[in-house]
């Protein structure tokens, strides 16, 4: 058997025995690689600590923290809540309306988080109790906020976007506009699935609110309505490059909650940077063990050995893309989307890439399956955040989410047969 | 003859197609050749191994073996390797291998060795050239206000600065997007790097001013290098300097066809007067003198006396 | 999630305080060089090193303090399902921290090693000795080898509760 042959069964083995047992990621990836290593003859442990360290010392991952820095301020500065609210004075009276806020502001605090956990916190804080409150039935409302949760990743501003484009090399603004559209798409059909799953739920509905009041809350989130204006704004026209926005979205984001909404008091911001670096922390860490893996996977051309077992299907790049979507399913219901990225993208991406399949609309393919993941059982994090949140037990929210979960893998499917509804306004845009 | 079987693994930046990854081979087949198949070039490229700096850490640790890379990377590791940033310094490539095969190239790759680095030979990156979407840099006032990104290091920095420029430190991988979107109006880089990184796509203007030579250094690990007997030792730098002929013959061809695909991809290209070429020499002569401060005052005078002597002997 | 800063050990305090200084310096460079890029046509060159190399301090250091509180993202669903069997739950949770103490005394030789290759350099801008690069690798690796030396010594039971929020 070739060496490479033999390093692809080390890193299938290393990858389910010690990821299995349950042993942290990181230290899971930097032990498979070494064990690569040691089996292509490139044993030495300078390797193992100089890919660490490579795999948190870029300039472009350094958007990580700063996006989830301005998560965390929009949320302690009263940007994320007055979204919400706004969202309610226009739509919250129609029947099932508080599910419309919920999809509307999902995709409002998607154009300016990069997080589908901080998205998803915010949205199911506020409006989980409402909605219990009005009689909507728990577990749908739990399985929409965590629905539209994950648009959050899809539409720019997005942390695996940012993940995904450093780890394979793919331009992190080309990913971000594409984003835009399928983003735009899984909120309407969020709206088309709970239109359909409103019928025999007996809801108390809210009065209409007045023009006026509707004007006032617009008035008093226009502040939180400017940020996506400035951060995809200062991108297009060159003001700043993708990491800078992601700085400036957090001052902005500084500015507003300290002195304009003066909702956070200037001692707050200790405690939003700890949070802010330890999140960080763990996701890096995770990179950095990723990177030796990775390291080991292009020295093994795994891509190349794994290509050459697929043989006919890289013939073939929808049914390719078809059955690589499949997979990534599979894996998303046990792995959460940056582990996916960091370990699967690198060996998939080149063999897609091989087969024609343009590597931007492979990239939002994979972060779009990766996010739907997230709210897939057994594991699935943005299903925690719900259940914690809205102290409900896991198999109600399971449950719940089931019709979005069908609705977003018709999307997912009508994107593998019709790339162009990606790649089309991708194309206009830039 | 003294020769055992080896595996050395020899890392290296660019792809399998490009110039560096030619030469790489040729320096493989012909090490192959002249041990009889004993030992073995692994060349790696496409950065598989990491970035310059990190193969760098690795060779003086012992973990990897030879690589080739930019000198102005290990400017960090050995200071007299800043001589090759001067601006201006060749004003053409045969004063350029003049120097580089000379003495005074030698004595700067001898300076690795306190670092645990063993210098072989110089390959050719190339002039570098500047492109913009502003104007057509004619004469050293057409520089003026233009936002240009240069590398992130203070002998590039301060030189486009005092010419004029906005001077502005980015990160190669971010270049791309930044000129797209005119976060900076224009870069400096050799023509094969202005084509193969598609900077014809984004920017109008590409201007001949061969403002710096930059050359590649192929280095081996001290550490590695000390285990070799000496007719290993002899085999691999015969093989490089082999690599090196070919490499700048087949970087030069390159460059004139890629000079000319530019022009068909419709970059207006100008050239400088040799009498603006020096004028902006001349205003660089602050910059100069802190070069020769840090390189040592000697390496520079016998610098300037090798260069005087190549343009001379012409 | 979070717990609150008084009930902290006095040492993590101080890392957390490290950390968000970290953040919050590498955010202002970044931001004050779009500033002047934007508004004076100028920029500060060391802003890029000098944000890199706190983010490589940062990313370890709260990797460190991450371990013993379980933080760090981990597949527990099959290990989960022994938590009834304790004896096998026990074996399972000492091969576990058998492994992290493997990868640490692993990272932690390779980062000593890079470290002292590394104090001869200088980086290119600041000037910094490169071995302050691997060096907050190092410390994390002595920290969570340690940790995980302890909680081999104590037979403290492994922690399935916690994860971290990503994504
Ligand atoms: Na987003
Ligand atoms: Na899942």
């Amino acid at each position: 058997m070739s060496l490479e042959a033999q390093a692809f069964i080390v890193f299938v083995l290393g990858m389910l025995v010690l990821m299995g047992i349950g042993m942290n990621m990181a230290f899971a990836l930097l032990l498979t690689g070494a064990a690569m290593a040691w089996v292509m003859d490139f044993w030495d442990t300078q390797l193992l600590a100089q890919n660490m360290v490579a795999g948190v010392d870029s300039f472009p991952l350094l958007a990580v923290p700063f996006f989830i820095l301005a998560g965390e301020l929009m949320n302690s500065g009263g940007i994320s809540r007055r979204i919400i609210e706004m969202a309610q004075t226009w739509v919250g009276h129609i029947r099932g309306g508080l599910g419309f806020v919920a999809i509307g502001a999902a995709v409002l605090m998607a154009s300016m988080s990069g997080s589908a956990l901080a998205d998803t916190a915010a949205l199911a804080t506020i409006l989980l109790p409402m909605m219990r409150e009005h009689g909507y039935p728990m577990h749908r409302s739990a399985g929409l906020i965590a629905s539209g949760g994950i648009i959050a990743p899809i539409i720019p501003p997005s942390m695996p976007f940012i993940i995904y484009g450093v780890t394979t090399n793919t331009s992190i603004s080309a990913l971000f506009l594409s984003g835009i559209v399928p983003g735009l798409m899984m909120g309407a059909a969020l709206i088309v699935t709970w239109k359909i799953v409103l019928r025999g739920m007996d809801l108390q509905d809210n009065p209409p609110v007045p023009m006026s009041g509707r004007l006032r809350a617009t008035g008093r989130a226009v502040w939180a309505l400017l940020m996506p204006l400035i951060i995809i704004g200062g991108m297009k026209s060159g003001v700043f490059t993708p990491t800078e926005a992601a700085v400036v979205a957090a001052f902005y984001a500084l500015v507003v909650s300290l002195f304009i909404h003066r909702e956070m008091k200037i001692s707050a911001l200790h405690g939003v940077l700890v949070r802010a670096a330890k999140t960080t922390a763990v996701v890096m860490f995770l990179c950095a063990g990723a990177q030796v893996a990775s390291y080991m996977i292009t020295l093994a051309d795994l891509p190349g050995v794994l290509g050459g077992w697929l043989g006919p299907l890289v013939e073939n790049p929808r049914l390719l893309m078809a059955v690589m979507m499949i997979v990534l399913v599979l894996i998303g219901t046990a792995l959460d989307l940056t582990p996916t990225i960091l370990i699967f993208a690198p060996v998939m991406l080149p063999i897609a890439v091989k087969a024609g399949i343009d590597p931007v609309y492979f990239g939002l393919m994979f972060v779009l399956n990766g996010a739907i993941g997230l709210i897939t059982p057994p594991v699935g994090t943005v299903l925690n955040v719900v259940a914690g949140v809205g102290r409900l037990p896991m198999h109600q929210v399971i449950k719940g989410v089931n019709p979005f979960l069908l609705s977003y893998t018709l999307v997912l499917a009508l994107f593998v047969l019709f790339p162009q509804i990606v790649t089309a306004p991708v194309a206009w845009m830039r | 003859q003294d020769i055992k079987p080896r595996l050395i693994r020899f890392g290296y930046g660019l792809n399998e197609q490009s110039n560096q990854g030619r030469a790489a081979k040729v320096f493989a087949d012909e090490v192959a050749k002249a041990s009889g198949g004993k030992m073995k070039i692994r060349a790696i490229g496409a950065a598989a191994l990491g970035p310059d700096n990190q193969m760098q850490q690795a060779l003086i640790g012992g973990a990897q073996e030879m690589m080739v890379g930019s000198t102005a990377t290990l400017v960090g590791i050995s200071k007299e390797m800043a001589i090759w940033d001067t601006p201006f310094l060749f004003s053409n490539t045969k004063e350029a291998d003049a120097v580089l095969d000379g003495p005074v190239g030698q004595k700067v790759m001898d300076k690795l060795q306190e670092k645990g680095l063993v210098g072989l030979v110089y390959w050719e990156n190339g002039f570098r050239n500047l492109t913009n979407t502003k104007r057509p840099v004619t004469k050293l006032e057409d520089l003026d206000g233009i936002k240009l990104r240069v590398m992130p290091n203070d002998v590039y920095l301060e030189s486009f600065k005092i010419l004029g420029a906005n001077a502005v430190p980015l990160a190669f991988s971010e270049l791309f997007t930044a000129l797209e979107t005119k976060t900076v109006d224009g870069q400096e880089n050799p023509y094969n790097t202005i084509l193969s990184s598609k900077f014809y796509e984004v920017q109008k203007y590409l201007s001949v001013t061969n403002h710096v030579y930059s050359p590649w250094i192929v280095t081996v690990s001290k550490k590695y290098w000390d285990g070799l007997s000496k007719d290993e030792q002899k085999v691999l730098l015969d093989a490089a300097k082999k690599s090196r002929d070919f490499e700048r013959q087949d970087t030069r061809a390159e460059a004139a066809k890629a000079l000319a695909d530019l022009k068909s991809k419709g970059m207006q290209i100008n050239e400088l007067t040799p009498a603006e070429t020096a004028r902006m020499r001349d205003k660089l002569t602050k910059i100069n003198a802190s070069i020769a401060s840090n390189v040592g005052m000697d390496l520079w005078k016998e610098t300037q006396a090798a260069v005087a002597q190549a343009r001379g002997g012409k | 999630m979070n717990a609150p800063d008084n009930t902290l050990h006095p040492m993590q305090r101080i890392v957390h305080t490290l950390m968000a200084t970290c953040l919050a310096v590498m955010a202002t460079a970044v931001f004050l060089n779009v500033v002047l890029r934007y508004g004076f046509g100028s920029s500060v060159p060391a802003s890029e090193e000098l944000s890199r190399l706190l983010f490589v301090w940062m990313v370890f250091l709260g990797a460190a303090a991450a371990y013993p509180a379980g933080e760090h993202m981990a597949f527990t669903s099959l290990i989960g399902l022994l938590r009834h069997r304790p004896a096998l739950f026990a074996v399972a949770t000492l091969v576990i921290r058998l492994l992290v103490l493997l990868a640490s005394v692993l990272l932690g030789r390779g980062a000593w090693q890079q470290v002292v290759v590394g104090m001869d350099s200088t980086s290119v801008v600041l000037g910094y000795p490169v071995g302050l690069l691997p060096l907050p690798a190092l410390l994390c690796a002595v920290a969570i080898g340690a940790t995980a030396l302890w909680e081999i010594a104590q037979r403290k039971p492994l922690d399935l509760g916690h994860s971290a929020e990503v994504e």
